[in-house]
């Protein structure tokens, strides 16, 4: 910790319970893309999973939209000291997706648009964890934070698309 | 989009990390590979991290995250870095 | 030399506040004394990190005003209206405090006295590392032909506006030119108005003489600033530029 500036306390943020030690809360998203919005052409937009024997199932922008999709309310907490509480996100699980493959992977790699990519472990990303979800949400196709806390996890890839 | 400083703001903290200044240092581009001080390339500061890119054709070239008591460095954006190294012949 | 020895990973120092003077009436200059100091070149600048007493910290670059002078360092910050740490260092900081910083920083917007003319545009604050800049050079006794244009809102917003009137009353070499964007002083002979190509040229200062160049202030305002002087003619390679913002930069 630096030397103790006296009687100055910074930009307050509120907290509470909800908010781990060392965190700092934020109400709007943070601009996760720094930098000018890179576009993505819905016509030629794709996700896709490819399982460990190379099979790949992928779905292009009106197909992906046409899955089910539910929405959660989560809490976000970057490693990097940003929290932001009760995000309601809107999207495709990550086991509707993964239910259309077949795979025994314990971990997996996402790439994102832009070039960036995380790895979890598959466990993490499905609900099969009793009380976990995950999903990702067809405009937030870049993962934007992830401590799994239970009930929700992405990854954090500082510096990808802005979510939403 | 925020807007963009320059890399003149990143010398303190990659000050931290390297013995030597890297904001005059040049580095190559790995998306269009064109050399550019990282003086001169364009930081976003208002995420988690920070994030320097290309001038010419805004490909990240470098990104670094800050963590309690450790950092990131992201720099396959640059395909070569080229540093001075004071002092020597 | 200051900056020619390998420095070692920059730390965090502890300064202490020697006096502080207004510079206007929303800017100040603090004077700081550092221990082990191994000096500094004209451009280059300081982090600031304000530690709250719950552990919670900002940091904020701010360029140094002074000529290179041993331990001594000269900082000038503006106060913004909802800074977070601006409004702190520019009225609430006094002699005698503590202030930690981390520095000398940059190697790319600095200085070394040299006989090549040199163009400095400054926009706002952005007139602190140039005003180091003509500060070393009259420090060194360098005569290479100095000219700066300053642009700022107001008469009553510029730093340092004494002192340079009365650098320019000694000195040929050094020349001075203000863009008023707002208000101008009575009997301006035009408008206010944004910078132009008009005051980016003067006789003697033509891209052909091949000056350096060096742009600093906001963002918006180097970037019209840049392209105005390479429109002009100015080679690119000539033009060094540091942009200020609200974030990162001083605020």
């Amino acid at each position: 910790m630096g030397v103790v500036t006296p009687g100055w306390t910074g930009r307050r943020r509120p907290g509470g319970e909800r908010l781990p030690p060392g965190q700092y809360l934020v109400t709007d998203f943070p601009v996760l893309s720094a930098g000018p919005t890179p576009r993505v052409d819905l016509a030629s937009w794709e996700f896709r999973v490819t399982t460990e024997t190379g099979q790949a199932r992928s779905w292009d922008w009106a197909s992906f939209r046409a899955l089910p999709t539910e929405r959660i309310t989560v809490d976000l907490h970057c490693v990097t000291k940003w929290s932001k509480l009760r995000t309601p996100w809107r999207g495709v699980s990550v086991d509707a997706l993964l239910a259309q493959v077949e795979t025994s992977a314990g971990f997996a790699l996402a790439r994102s648009y832009g070039g960036y990519t995380t790895n979890l472990p598959v466990a993490i990303c499905s609900a099969a964890r009793p009380g976990s979800r995950s999903s990702t949400t067809a405009r937030r196709s870049e993962p934007s934070t992830a401590v799994p806390r239970g009930s929700w996890c992405r990854t954090c890839t500082c510096g990808s698309r802005p979510s939403g | 989009m925020s807007t963009h400083l320059d890399g003149n703001v990143l010398g303190g903290e990659l000050g931290e990390l390297f013995t030597v200044d890297v904001t005059a240092a040049t580095g190559r581009c790995a998306s269009c590979g064109t050399v550019s001080a990282i003086a001169q390339t364009h930081v976003y500061t208002d995420g988690p991290g920070v994030v320097a890119r290309c001038p010419a054709c805004s490909g990240v070239m470098l990104r670094l995250v800050r963590g309690p008591g450790r950092a990131w460095l992201d720099v396959r954006g640059i395909s070569c870095l080229q540093l001075a190294l004071p002092g020597e012949p | 030399m200051a900056g020619a020895a390998v420095l070692g990973r920059l730390t965090w120092r502890v300064s202490t506040v020697t006096s502080v003077r207004d510079e206007t009436a929303t800017a100040r200059t603090i004077a700081l004394k550092i221990p082990g100091w191994p000096g500094h070149r004209a451009g280059q600048h300081v982090d600031v990190r304000l530690t709250s007493a719950d552990g919670y910290s900002a940091q904020r670059s701010y360029s140094i005003a002074s000529a290179p002078d041993g331990g001594q360092v000269e900082l000038t910050v503006q106060r913004l209206p909802d800074g977070e740490v601006s409004p702190y260092l520019a009225q609430v900081l006094d002699a005698g405090d503590l202030l930690e910083l981390r520095g000398p920083i940059g190697g790319w917007f600095v200085w070394e006295p040299a006989p090549a003319p040199v163009l400095l545009i400054a926009g706002g604050s952005g007139v602190v590392p140039l005003m180091a800049m003509i500060r070393a050079r009259a420090a060194t006794g360098t005569h290479s032909p100095f000219r700066l244009v300053y642009s700022v809102r107001a008469p009553g917003d510029a730093f340092y506006a004494a002192e340079l009137a009365e650098r320019q009353r000694g000195d040929d070499g050094l020349h001075v030119a203000y863009v008023y964007t707002r208000t101008t002083p009575p009997g301006w002979p035009v408008p206010p108005g944004r910078i132009g190509a008009g005051q980016l040229t003067a006789p003697g200062w033509t891209p052909d003489r091949s000056p350096a160049v060096f742009v600093c202030g906001p963002t918006g305002f180097v970037e019209t600033a840049a392209n105005l002087l390479v429109n002009a003619g100015h080679d690119p390679r000539m033009i060094k530029t540091e942009r200020f913002g609200p974030s990162g930069g001083q605020s």
